[in-house]
């Protein structure tokens, strides 16, 4: 060692080490081809997560479902024809001089029985996915819309204009969510749009702060510099630059939000503050047969008419988790992957 | 117990009463099967009524247990504990145990002197128009142009701004200015719950109590003037010849600590006022929203003098004279399905009001019971008749020939309750009607669904108003299971039809009974349905709903104005004839039934039934007729024989 002593040995370099070596990765250059996008591996790594598939399998198949449930016409023009439900969601079968009586349990005729109304839920349950499905996916985009928006100003200019908008954002996190929507319910009336409005006036303030946060860390980057001094107006750097490098934690956020809106919508219509009682939305359904879970003595409960619903607002959420957490580890793959790279090294 | 009801307005006179006094509950508003004690029955004393108990329950003399503690479940809170500052049916259950009423009304309605020995129409008159004027005052206007005063007013002249308030009144009496005497002679040895003992003094000054109360409004339309006349007998005076004065005159007799000491705000716990009355129950203790406890008084009146101080009493040897349970436990749950799951749990032994799904296991189940009376109440529907086409008749009377009645009695209330083919319950039908049967064969044809006679008249109308169909609509009501599914089969139904397209909005029965009581509600075009809880009096089931004197009270919410049924109507109530002659009454009332199903601003959909959940360890419980008198009515009633016990084995 000592004949060592007071030289510098950088090791590392060794190139006949290096070009002997096992290969680190499968990177030639022969094979150097375009890089792959990043949304088309996270869109490999989704594939592969069996869970998140069958989660988005099950979304599309509600959705479908939904869709096909009954004939859709619009302006007095059928735009869709299909009709998987066998029954109007809505009709109270006896009244349509059918020999059903209320709460008959499942049979071929009813798959899924008939509710205190003598209306089959399966048909209920089907068409039912359209309140819930469509508001949870129309809050989520126009509150991921607003916040990303909001968020991504606050976040670039900083200063006083962050001090400002973050202090406001404050004031709405400091109102309970479903009591601000349950309010707002309250004093606009029931209805589709004052749901999606109730849900959206909070919804957004989420995604701003999630966006603002992961901007302020973004826009420090070389390449935002770059783009700055090449003189690129503060609108194209924020969309083209900035943004589109900040937006991987807000599409988790978004995808993992539909649930609970669903959750929330429901919740609201159990209250009764949701849509008309006579909807078939799924949380509105579970609250007319609410009183049916306790019966008088030896009585049976009808937990078809409980069951049902309750398993559709279930299986919804729950697929829309597995697919939140299918795009969190997609899209935080890519990072996961490089570091753990770097540290094998 | 309370008058949960008499809106008896059909004078001028009595209109502005009502309108200033604020008329409280007058007819209550039946939020599920809810429903109150009072009203009257005018001459059928002993009458031949129907029992519209169904299949009621027995009890042996001699199997009768004493003691124990009755559990009962109550499915609203208690507003107040003194019957004249409650404006809820179901605190009636607990007021009926402390307080007590110069009478008292068998189930089918008929009056019994109780607290009086005797009970007697003493003289009746015309009073001529303004025969109260030379006796008036000059009154003061508040901000809405209302005559007011400091003391009670009975009768206002707003023409003149004179008011007759509860201080004229005697002048007016002295000098013969009156339209009924009643005098009560009332029974000695009877002790309240503080010791006092009850005089005539007590009753004509339990009057000043429910001046400016939560009932002054049904009291002071009728009443005029109480005076005692010796230390046990008190002569009662009404403002005008009254059919109903028998049952509408009486009061709740308080003792002068309550009258003299107590706020206007009337006994209650919360304040530190207990309540006080010569009831066979004395007030224990109150956790609010909790239990109220009740114990048995042991100075009670009837037991010191017997059931043979009644002189109606005609019932076997050895029945109680008091409730035989030593204690009541009265529960306050108001969510339907943990009340039955209490009484499954045998955490109570006794409810009413759960949901009609659950009936049918409680009729069949081994440890359970249940019991069923034909209530004073019927569902209705109230078009928006000032709004076009709604104002049209034909429409209404298409509508009404649309509703199912019989699907809902049967699908709806499985067969607890009865389809309402007239406007006029079975229960009012000795006074109301000259021959009830030909009455409901005769009305029948125009209010059972007939689809075919309902589109003719409908298309008709439609084509001759030019309007547009379908005519959109909502029929709005209150959350309450049953309510909701009739509501929405109703609008399924005028759906179906090329006509209507209805849908169905619900609210909170308080914030709903808001909404439609406010002023501008009749102009925006929605159909109610509503539950009314009616007395056992006939003319509370046309007043209340088709008097115009009600509007924007219980329970005209869409300025119904049926002026000449009106004027039948006070006939049939407020004259010398109607008190003398039963059958001018009915003859009168039928007039009303015919024409309100001619004009159609209200659809009768189902008559009500107020049903008790119990379990068999309480013994002969029978169900009243208004629910505010269930719990008291069970424990022990001499009218009826009725008489309940605690078998715990």
């Amino acid at each position: 060692m000592s004949t060592d002593r007071g030289r510098i040995r950088i090791t590392g370099f060794d190139a006949d080490r290096v070009e002997s070596r096992e290969p680190l990765s499968d990177w030639t250059e022969t094979r150097d081809t375009e890089t792959e996008g990043r949304w088309t591996r996270a869109w490999r790594e989704f594939r592969r997560n069996r869970s998140a598939m069958l989660g988005l399998y099950i979304v599309i198949a509600m959705s479908l479902l939904a869709l096909f449930a009954r004939p859709i016409t619009i302006a007095g023009v059928t735009v869709q024809p299909i009709s998987l439900a066998p029954y109007d969601p809505g009709a109270i079968l006896y009244a349509q001089g059918l020999d059903v009586s209320a709460y008959e349990a499942p049979s071929l005729a009813h798959p899924f029985g008939t509710d205190g109304s003598a209306r089959d839920v399966f048909s209920r349950v089907l068409y039912g996915g359209r309140f819930s499905l469509s508001i949870g996916f129309i809050v989520v985009l126009v509150t991921a819309a607003i916040g990303l928006v909001y968020g991504a100003v606050a976040g670039y200019y900083g200063g006083r204009v962050d001090e400002v908008m973050m202090r406001l954002l404050d004031l709405i996190f400091a109102f309970p969510g479903l009591l601000l929507a349950l309010i707002i319910v309250a004093v606009l009336g029931k209805g589709y749009w004052e749901l999606v409005l109730a849900f959206t006036a909070i919804g957004w303030a989420g995604y701003a702060r999630l966006i603002r946060g992961e901007i302020l860390k973004v826009k420090e980057n070389e390449y935002v510099l770059a783009a700055k001094a090449l003189g690129a107006r503060d609108r194209r750097v924020i969309f083209r630059h900035v943004v589109p490098n900040a937006i991987a934690p807000l599409i988790v956020q978004a995808s993992l939000s539909i649930g609970t809106v669903v959750i929330g919508v429901a919740a609201l219509g159990f209250l009764g503050l949701g849509l008309p009682p006579s909807s078939a939305e799924w949380g509105t359904m579970l609250d007319q047969t609410r009183q049916t879970i306790v019966q008088g003595p030896g009585g049976s409960i009808p937990w078809w008419v409980t069951v049902f619903p309750g398993g559709a607002i279930f299986l919804f959420v729950m697929s829309m988790n597995l697919i939140g957490d299918g795009i969190n580890d997609a899209l935080d793959a890519q990072e996961g992957e490089d570091v753990a790279r770097g540290g094998e090294v | 117990m309370p008058y949960d009801a008499a809106a008896d307005t059909s004078t001028v006179t009595r209109r502005r009463v009502l309108k200033t006094a604020g008329a409280s509950t007058v007819v209550a508003l039946a939020g599920c099967s809810a429903g109150s004690d009072g009203g009257g029955d005018g001459e059928s004393q002993g009458g031949q009524s129907l029992d519209p108990v169904r299949e009621r329950a027995e009890v042996t003399v001699d199997e009768i247990q004493e003691g124990g503690t009755l559990r009962f479940g109550l499915g609203a809170g208690i507003d107040s504990f003194d019957p004249s500052y409650s404006t809820s049916a179901p605190a009636g259950n607990v007021h009926g145990l402390i307080y007590e009423s110069l009478i008292t009304q068998d189930a089918a309605g008929t009056v019994y002197p109780w607290l009086a020995k005797t009970w007697e129409r003493m003289d009746v008159q015309e009073v001529e128009d303004g025969a109260y004027e030379p006796y008036m005052v000059s009154a003061e206007t508040d901000d809405e142009g209302n005559l007011v005063a400091d003391d009670q007013i009975i009768i206002r002249n707003p023409d003149a701004g004179e008011v007759l308030t509860v201080n004229e009144a005697p002048d007016a009496v002295e000098d013969g200015t009156y339209g009924i005497q009643y005098r009560a002679e009332l029974h000695k040895g009877v002790t309240f719950h503080n010791g006092e003992e009850m005089t005539a003094e007590h009753v004509a000054r339990s009057y000043e109590v429910l001046e400016n109360s939560s009932i002054s409004a049904q009291t002071f339309d009728s009443f005029l003037y109480a005076e005692a006349v010796d230390d046990y007998t008190v002569d009662i005076y009404g403002q005008e010849p009254d059919a109903e004065a028998d049952s509408q005159l009486a009061t709740t007799v308080y003792p002068m600590e309550h009258i003299e000491e107590y706020p206007n705000t009337g006994a209650d716990p919360r304040n530190d006022l207990t309540p006080l009355g010569t009831g066979p129950f004395e007030f224990e203790s109150y956790e609010a929203e909790q239990r109220a406890e009740l114990s048995t008084f042991d100075d009670y009146w009837l037991d010191d003098l017997g059931l043979d101080a009644l002189e109606w009493w005609d019932g076997p040897d050895g029945f109680p004279t008091s409730p035989v349970v030593d204690e009541v436990t009265v529960s306050i749950v108001t969510d339907d399905a943990t009340r039955a799951a209490a009484l499954n749990n045998n955490e109570i032994d006794l409810t009413y009001g759960l949901t009609s799904d659950t009936y049918g296991e409680y009729r069949s189940a081994e440890d359970y019971r249940l019991s069923v009376t034909n209530a004073g109440a019927y569902n209705f529907l109230q078009y928006p008749v000032t709004q076009s086409p709604w104002d049209d008749e034909r429409i209404r009377r298409g509508v009404n020939q649309l509703i199912p009645r019989a699907q809902i009695a049967e699908n709806i209330y499985n067969g607890y309750r009865n389809p309402a083919y007239t406007p006029l319950p079975e229960l009012a039908a000795d006074e109301g009607s000259a021959n009830y049967k030909a009455l409901v064969e005769e009305l029948r044809p125009q209010t059972e669904q007939d689809t075919e006679s309902a589109t003719e008249l409908l298309a008709e109308a439609v084509d001759d108003l030019g309007v547009e169909t379908p005519i959109e609509a909502t029929i709005e009501t209150n959350t309450s299971d049953d309510r909701v599914r009739e509501a929405e089969l109703i609008a399924q139904v005028m759906s179906n039809t090329e006509f209507f397209d209805i849908g169905v909005e619900t609210f909170e029965f308080t914030t709903f009974v808001q909404r439609i009581l406010g002023p501008e509600y009749h102009q925006q075009g929605h159909i109610v349905l509503i539950g009314l809880s009616g007395t056992f009096n006939p003319g509370s089931f046309y007043d209340a709903v088709n008097s115009i004197d009600n509007f924007g009270q219980c329970c005209n919410f869409q300025r119904v104005d049926t002026p000449e049924l009106d004027e039948i109507a006070t006939e049939a109530r407020f004259s010398v004839e109607a008190v003398e002659d039963p059958a001018f009454r009915g003859e009168q009332y039928d007039q009303v039934w015919r024409g309100l199903i001619e004009q159609a601003p209200n659809s009768y959909t189902v008559f009500g039934t107020n049903v008790s959940s119990l379990s068999t360890d309480y013994v002969g419980h029978n169900t009243y007729t208004f629910s505010g008198g269930i719990l008291p009515y069970g424990l022990h009633d001499p009218t009826d024989q009725q008489v309940a016990y605690l078998d715990r084995e």
